[in-house]
């Protein structure tokens, strides 16, 4: 079985106790791991405003999980996100198509990045004689 | 695709620049980095087109798909309604 690397960027409702965010976490490492996964990291980003609201929530709390798996365990973690009432919105996203354990040493441990809610990064100075414009090359929405 | 397009008429002069990924490799398009798409994205919520952020077509295509998936995570609006 091929490993392949793999992100879970998933929100869970904001309102309920820790405990409920834990077994949360607890049971979609389990469906990992029991599937013959690896977890690289469980990293929760906590409480954060949803650019739009979400089953009538304006915020939401948002955890990245990096596991290694086969390919074959996707809808299976899915699956359980989406019945899950406590998930709000889930995204799974492929890393890379082999799994490397001894890259995976190397690399920093994962952190929770810095607030995003100030200022643009440096490199990305708006120039002044820049304008927007709404245009129309943008494609639908999946 | 058979009709040519119309060419521009626009005389705005522009500095020509680079692709801002393309010139700092420092410079990540991750869908999860709110920050910096926002700057990609005009006061609408709107992808700005490549040929006002003169983004190179390779980054300007990953960029999209993060913008998406950010929004799909409701990291970013798909729309601004404004009140006017
Ligand atoms: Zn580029």
């Amino acid at each position: 079985m091929q490993l392949r690397k793999y992100e879970s960027f998933f929100i869970l409702d904001p309102d309920l106790p820790e405990d409920a965010h834990q077994s949360v976490g607890e049971k979609m490492r389990g469906v990992v791991e029991s599937g013959g996964g690896t977890i690289v990291s469980y990293v929760p980003w906590g409480k954060k405003k949803l650019a739009y609201p979400v089953k009538k929530k304006t915020y939401g709390y948002y955890v990245l999980m990096e596991f290694a798996s086969g390919s074959d365990l996707i809808a299976e973690l899915e699956r359980n996100m989406r019945l899950d009432e406590r998930v709000l919105k889930f995204i799974t996203v492929k890393l890379d198509d082999e799994f490397d354990p001894e890259a995976e040493k190397e690399k920093a441990p994962r952190t929770v990045p810095a607030d995003d809610s100030d200022e643009e990064p440096a490199a990305l100075r708006r120039d002044e004689e820049e304008g927007e414009e709404d245009e129309e090359d943008e494609e639908d929405e999946e | 695709m058979a009709l040519k397009r119309k060419k521009r008429r626009r005389r705005v002069f522009r500095r020509r620049r680079v692709c801002r990924f393309c010139a700092d490799a420092s410079l990540k398009i991750d869908y999860k980095d709110a920050k910096t798409l926002r700057y990609f994205l005009t006061e609408r919520g709107k992808i700005i087109p490549r040929r006002i952020s003169d983004n190179c077509a390779k980054h300007q295509r990953e960029l999209t798909l993060a913008i998406k998936r950010a929004r799909q995570m409701a990291l970013l609006p798909y729309t601004v309604e404004h009140s006017i």
